[in-house]
């Protein structure tokens, strides 16, 4: 297979994956926004995801929120400029770096997690059992978890938010001393509704987007344990290029 | 045995990519017997199981239960046949996250408005009907041996009262004792519930215990079926050989084969098996 013929093949097995993502979304969305609409299962997974995830989160937002006012100090304490701390470190952490960050590493986590619990039900039949007992898998297992990853993280970011806030006044008061009060009233002075819109708009496509993978890898896993693993590890890769993707993109549609 | 079939295959080809499992097949099972499919191992029995339920669907021909075509059934009608027809998986396809009682209550939850104490009350009546104590309720499926998860997995099947039964495989992977027991579990539900039932098997006692017919897929069809004495007695070749296990060396290709046969039988007379 010369370099063309591989490069077609990779278009058209992409094209492929896309577009059997998007069959998914669509049945989805026929079968699940129906009676029953399977709250209790939504309620389990959402606890199951946000749960789960909440400590990584906590941590990685303080340190991030810390990183980045540690970087920023760095660069302002030449300009005599610490005291526009919060000003700077807020833009970069509330509509960016939270989400993203949160994203990437709960986001990812959350779909490795469905990939594998799927992926195991499918090679062991229990997806065919589901259906064979007369209930649907895509309202069963597709659509709980899409709606508890839409409804998880945003909440996440929210609090990561709030954590990487708590970060930033840490290194700012202690390392800069800059008051972490004035760091607060900066802070959030510097925001613009536009700001908070963007990290809650991109936690809930963020969640849409690790559910849908997430699943749609899950439920197309081939035979086998071997399977399993080779899905979940694409899962990893897939879901967090897209969300790179599509976070760029969300920029260019706020900012 | 009536004359109208509960199950119909009418000119049924599947194929997988380049893979032709069945070519213009046909079979047809008729209310309360036991039909045992025998075949190699990898020939898609099992498919055709899946088919009877719209697990899978057929490339061409016709797949019909009750005269109803199930691959042209929309969500509901598909549903309903899946209420009728139980299916209980080789592996038993228990739910890792549910405790035994939830794993059988599954489809009266899914298909009644039965309390939760009708439905565990009917849970602890299957357990007892495949042999299993009411201790085994609470527990998980990984805490079950494989003996025990067939069992469970009967009971799943049996708890919302269908009439037609398939079993993948209920026997491989267990010991001689456990085998005699799904063998007699099979007998004894199709005695006490009057249920139709489809095994799927490559294990010849028990075929020739709970059958009525058998019917033997080779070269993508069902070209022997028959009571089961009359394929037990079969002057067939490929018949004789894959029910008493004999590997023959072909003549065409020179290599040894037992289980599929494929290139080893010539055309020969059929002995009155239809």
């Amino acid at each position: 297979m010369n370099g063309i013929q591989r490069l077609g093949a990779i278009t058209l097995s992409g094209l492929e994956w896309l577009g059997g993502l998007a069959r998914m979304v669509f049945r989805v969305l026929r079968v699940g926004p129906r009676r029953p609409f399977a709250l209790d299962d939504i309620a389990h997974q959402t606890v199951e995801l946000g749960v789960r995830s909440l400590p990584i989160a906590l941590l990685i937002t303080l340190f991030i929120g810390m990183i980045l006012t540690w970087q920023f100090g760095w660069g302002l304490i030449d300009f005599g400029a610490t005291m526009a701390l919060g000003n700077v470190v807020s833009l970069g952490l509330v509509p960016e770096l939270v989400p993203t960050i949160i994203a990437i590493t709960v986001g990812v986590k959350m779909a490795a997690g469905m990939t594998a619990e799927l992926g195991s039900m499918k090679v062991t039949e229990q997806i065919d059992a589901v259906a064979a007992l007369g209930a649907d898998p895509i309202k069963k297992l597709v659509w709980p978890r899409i709606c508890a990853s839409t409804l998880t993280l945003p909440l996440l970011v929210g609090l990561g938010n709030v954590i990487a806030l708590l970060g930033g006044m840490i290194v700012a008061e202690w390392i800069y001393g800059v008051p972490a009060g004035y760091f607060y009233e900066t802070y959030i002075d510097e925001l613009e509704p536009l700001n908070y819109l963007a990290a809650v708009v991109k936690g809930v496509l963020f969640g849409a987007i690790v559910g849908t993978i997430g699943c749609y890898q899950g439920f197309n896993t081939k035979f086998g344990t071997e399977a399993v693993g080779a899905a979940t590890t694409d899962t990893v890769a897939a879901t967090a290029i897209i969300i790179v993707i599509a976070d760029f993109y969300l920029n260019m549609l706020f900012f | 045995m009536s004359t109208e079939p509960l199950i119909d295959f009418r000119g049924v080809t599947k194929r997988f990519g380049e893979h032709t499992v069945y070519e213009n097949m046909d079979l047809q099972v008729f209310p309360g017997e036991t039909l045992t499919v025998i075949g190699a191992s990898g020939g898609g029995k099992s498919v055709c199981l899946k088919m009877m339920i719209g697990l899978l669907f057929p490339d061409a021909g016709q797949v019909l239960y009750r005269g109803q075509s199930v691959p042209d059934l929309d969500a509901k009608g598909l549903s309903l046949v899946r209420r009728k027809v139980a299916y209980v998986f080789q592996g038993g396809a228990l739910f890792d996250s549910m405790s035994v009682a939830e794993n059988i209550g599954y489809a009266l939850r899914e298909h009644t408005s039965q309390s939760e104490e009708q439905i565990n009350k009917r849970a602890l009546e299957c357990l007892e009907m495949v042999g299993l104590s009411r201790a085994v309720a609470n527990q998980i499926p990984a805490s079950l041996s494989g003996g025990m998860k067939k069992r469970v997995a009967l009971a799943r099947s049996i708890a919302i009262e269908p009439e037609v039964i398939l079993y993948d495989e209920p026997t491989t992977g267990l010991d001689p004792k456990n085998i005699t027991r799904i063998g007699d579990m099979i007998l004894k539900l199709q005695k006490e519930l009057g249920v139709t039932s489809v095994v799927v098997t490559h294990d010849m006692p028990t075929a020739h215990k709970v059958s009525d017919r058998i019917a033997m897929l080779y070269e993508c069809a069902f070209p022997f079926v028959g009571p089961v004495e009359k394929m037990w007695n079969s002057a067939r070749a490929e018949v004789r050989d894959f029910i008493h296990g004999r590997i023959r060396r072909s003549r065409a290709s020179g290599s040894f084969a037992g289980g599929s046969m494929l290139g080893l039988i010539p055309e020969g007379t059929t002995d009155g098996v239809s």
